[in-house]
């Protein structure tokens, strides 16, 4: 394994496997001449790691996890799978949010972690080629090298693989300026339900059947397991400048970001935290963020050196326009990474606060930011909840985190409720159900707020051409018409990840 | 069927642009409302009649001619700004919206949308797969400046996929789905895109190099050690040099340093200059094709582009987008010469040399072979989803039908004797 799932909790397993032992040695043998006797999972303990992904709520037993190493391995699976009429999920490094791996109908998973190999980097081209296993941010470290990083920079991005980071279209607080996964993916080779290989784009910018890969990326695994990628790599910028302003609420927070937007700037980062996230990792990051502060903002600028100076000056004074009551500037690297420690620290710091929390992924248009928190809190105060916010102000995007208390035997039902409310409201503000997590099997049901059943099934004709049986990755995406699932009391608390 | 729409138009074929693509005696439908144009989608599909679906008729060819339409759906009548949120840097338009007029109304808030062209309509612009040369380098194919659409299907319906926010991963981005597939899949009828503040500053920085070879290491020490640029365009001239042509877009300052740095960095391999006359386009009626290559192939495909017109007697006009891996070549001649470059292209394509996409063709000409290239298994999988999405083969009649991707992946099975057709 290249990176292990981090999991705050874990708990007894409910269910073991679905089929038989005997049944799975059988496969698991088979499955070890393509693979190796080293890529085959299939005894009960084995099997344990991969029950859940970051949403440890919900948790299902695969029969058999399988880690292939290549795109031919990956397609004898795929074919193996399709003679037992197996569902095939396959997964990164489970540090998904919105439960996008889970193996919900048994069967075998795919795991990427043995194909995690940098196939090539090519400078000149500004690209690399890699298997879906490899880790984002040693993909970071290789390009490195040669003055360039792979841009999306999801906050796993120490553990989440490029795989995954595809199937989610995962952003990251940089992708205000630089665009999600779709912007920097090239091209891919996946493997269809049927065990065929298909290219498509890269190494061109604009690539052949581009309309395949714009499906695939975001398709959270449900069209074909990705086993090659061709990613766009970014040249390093010349110089950074980092702020971090306090403000005496998010309203007027929210203003300057819409100052500084409207003063034609995009930073690479325009972050923020409320007050409860602000009391919580204060203490143990010292950054000098007065604790009566309603609102904390982290802006980012980066690129060439001549006339950051400049624009950092501006920030600063529309900043203070806004009140902003503490303004610093990161003088080195040291001080920006203990500013970015405010932003980041920031999950660490719920642990202190609180026994158990739910991360919510929500968006709406950035200027209806203060609206949108504003119901936050209202629907906190309903469910008898406290939930603090951190969001990636700049787009629009909210991860509230809504803090319960694990002995509570009812809080964890209680915090799923309203987060689903939470999103309920995002979609009425004219936002989404989700930003940068997905929908997995966590959001499924709120699909139809979002879209019509004529919509729905216009996704769904995508998915039948592409997995006919359905045996990609079951059950994620498409409402099933079922309740969502709302926890009982023994249910733990969520990720880490956001 | 909308009011005013029913019943369609006969007017003369001087000034309508598809008139080329569509049969002589093709009506004309006008719909008011994304409504009007599902219902008359359901129709055409149900009676089998074909359409073609069109904007300002600038890119029909776009990947392929269309064929034998009998219906053609004008969008001029969707042409409004349904929701333009400066704060948020996005706008949603009709499809129909012409990106000239949406260019002023930006402008005035201080914002662009880049990758639009001068002339042409929102739909069209994504639908045709277009991203113009100007600040291509540093904001990104248009195709990833959409952030939603809504499609009138084959079957009547009126869908949505995305929406009017900068991130959203809810669902299956069908709006990347339709980006480039010039209809195929479905009738856009509005679009939402991300936007841009305009630029401080533009400058543009010109080396006419003596040789591709200067130009190629011109190149490579701006992509290693110089400023990256907002857009770069590569043009080889007819005498054998070639131009490099560097726009920097951005704040005052870094902009003036960066173009600076530029114009030290390149006197080196030849006369340096600013502004200059842009590339001419290819003429309407010209056969204009796109090839795609890694960026550092782009010389090589340019120097065998060169050779395999000049050996059909043809000369070409090519103008390479180096940092997107592509080459634009543009050609005039009789048919069968271009015709015969076509099938040279499409040769070097079956044995993996590049990839290549017809952008524009000149009317009634078909040149033998597929009119663009992918991987057969690609265009298998895609040939399906244009039956699922269009069962009856109504949309977009020609080169992107379920019919024709199938042959085309037949032709491009390595060592295969099909002819594409």
């Amino acid at each position: 394994m290249t990176a292990l799932p981090p999991r705050t909790f874990r708990e007894v397993p409910e269910s073991g496997p679905r089929r038989p032992a005997a049944e799975r040695r059988g496969l698991a043998r088979e499955l070890a001449r393509v693979v190796g006797e080293g890529g085959v999972l299939w005894r009960d303990p084995e099997l344990l790691t991969y029950d859940a992904d970051g949403l440890v709520l919900e948790k299902f037993w695969p029969d058999l996890v399988v880690l292939p190493r290549d795109t031919e391995e990956v397609r004898a699976v795929l074919r193996l799978a399709a003679r037992e009429a197996l569902p095939v999920t396959a997964r990164g490094a489970g540090t998904g949010l919105a439960g996008g791996c889970l193996a919900e109908q048994g069967g075998i998973v795919l795991s990427v972690a043995r194909l995690d190999r940098i196939l090539a980097i090519a400078p000149d081209d500004r690209l690399a080629v890699a298997q879906p296993g490899v880790v984002n941010l040693d993909l970071t470290r290789a390009a490195a090298a040669f003055g360039l990083y792979y841009a999306p920079d999801p906050s796993s991005q120490m553990s989440s693989t490029l795989g995954g980071n595809l199937a989610a279209n995962a952003g990251g607080p940089h992708c205000l300026k630089y665009g999600q996964t779709h912007r920097h993916v090239l091209g891919c080779v996946f493997v269809t339900p049927e065990g065929e290989a298909v290219r498509v784009g890269g190494p061109s910018v604009g690539g052949p059947a581009l309309e395949l890969l714009g499906l695939l990326v975001g398709s959270e695994g449900t069209l074909g397991v990705v086993t090659e990628l061709t990613v766009r790599l970014t040249k390093q910028p010349e110089a950074v400048r980092t702020f971090l302003a306090s403000f005496e609420s998010v309203e007027a927070a929210s203003q300057a970001v819409s100052d500084i937007i409207a003063a034609g700037m995009v930073p690479a980062a325009l972050e923020m935290i409320d007050r409860l996230v602000i009391q919580a990792v204060e203490p143990f990051v010292n950054v000098g963020l007065p604790l009566d502060a309603g609102a904390a903002l982290l802006v980012e600028l980066d690129g060439p050196r001549a006339g950051l100076d400049r624009r950092g000056r501006e920030i600063r004074g529309l900043c203070e326009g806004r009140g902003a009551t503490a303004f610093r500037e990161a003088r080195d690297d040291a001080e920006r990474a203990l500013l970015w420690k405010a932003r980041k620290g920031a999950f660490g710091a719920m642990g202190r606060i609180t026994s158990g929390f739910a991360v919510m992924d929500g968006v709406v248009p950035r200027s209806r930011l203060p609206e949108a928190l504003r119901r936050v809190a209202e629907i906190g105060r309903h469910y008898g909840l406290t939930i603090a916010n951190v969001l990636h102000a700049g787009d629009g995007n909210l991860h509230p985190h809504v803090l319960y208390d694990v002995d509570d035997p009812d809080a964890a039902g209680r915090a799923v409720r309203a987060a689903h409310d939470i999103l309920r409201a995002c979609v009425e503000l004219g936002g989404s159900i989700s930003g940068e997590h997905g929908v997995g099997n966590e959001k499924r049901e709120l699909m139809t707020l979002l879209y019509t059943p004529a919509d729905l099934e216009a996704m769904a004709r995508v998915k039948r051409v592409c997995d006919p049986d359905g045996r990609l990755n079951p059950d994620k995406i498409f409402p099933t018409g079922r309740e969502p699932y709302v926890p009982g009391p023994a249910a733990g608390a969520a990720g880490t990840w956001i | 069927m909308a009011d005013g729409a029913a019943g369609g138009d006969r007017r003369a074929a001087t000034g309508e642009p598809w008139r080329a693509w569509a049969r002589p005696a093709a009506r004309v439908e006008r719909p008011a409302d994304a409504a009007a144009l599902a219902a008359l989608l359901g129709d055409c599909a149900r009676d089998g009649t074909p359409l073609l679906a069109c904007g300002a008729g600038t890119a029909l060819a776009a990947g392929g001619a269309p064929e034998a339409a009998e219906v053609v759906v004008s969008l001029e009548r969707l042409g409004g700004i349904v929701d333009y949120a400066p704060d948020d840097l996005t706008v949603t338009v009709g499809a129909g919206a012409s990106l000239a007029a949406l260019a002023l109304v930006l402008a005035e808030r201080g914002q662009w949308l880049p990758g639009a062209p001068a002339a042409g309509t929102a739909g069209g612009l994504v639908a045709a797969g277009f991203t113009a040369a100007e600040g291509r380098e540093l904001h990104g194919l248009t195709r990833d400046r959409v952030l939603g659409v809504q499609v009138a299907g084959a079957d009547g319906s009126l869908t949505r996929s995305g929406g009017r926010v900068v991130k959203n991963v809810a669902g299956y981005d069908l709006h990347r789905l339709h980006a480039g597939a010039g209809g195929a899949f479905g009738v856009l009828t509005e679009v939402c895109f991300r936007l841009e503040p305009l630029p401080e500053r533009r400058e543009v920085v010109t080396v006419a190099a003596e040789s591709p070879a200067a130009a190629e290491a011109a190149w490579r020490w701006l992509r290693r050690e110089g400023p990256d640029p907002a857009g770069l365009e590569l043009e080889v001239s007819h005498e054998g040099g070639a131009r490099l042509r560097a726009c920097f877009l951005g704040d005052d300052e870094p902009v003036r340093a960066a173009a600076a740095a530029a114009r030290a960095g390149w006197g080196r391999w030849g006369t340096v200059g600013e502004e200059g006359p842009e590339a001419a386009a290819a003429a309407p009626g010209a056969l204009a094709l796109r090839l795609l290559t890694a960026p550092s192939g782009v010389f090589a495909a340019q120097a065998r582009a060169a050779e395999l017109a000049r050996s059909r007697g043809l000369a070409p006009s090519i103008l390479s987008a180096a940092n997107g891996g592509e080459v634009h070549v543009a050609l005039e001649g009789e048919a069968a010469a271009l015709g015969a470059l076509l099938a040279d292209v499409a040769a070097r394509a079956r044995v993996g040399e590049w990839h290549y996409r017809v952008d524009d063709q000149p009317p009634g000409w078909s040149a033998g072979v597929p009119p663009w290239s992918a991987e057969p298994a690609a265009l298998r999988l895609l040939a399906r989803l244009k039956a699922a999405f269009d069962p009856r083969g109504v949309l977009r009649p020609g080169s992107y039908s379920a019919a024709r991707l199938a042959s085309a992946a037949t032709f491009f099975e390595r060592g295969s004797q099909g002819d594409g057709r």
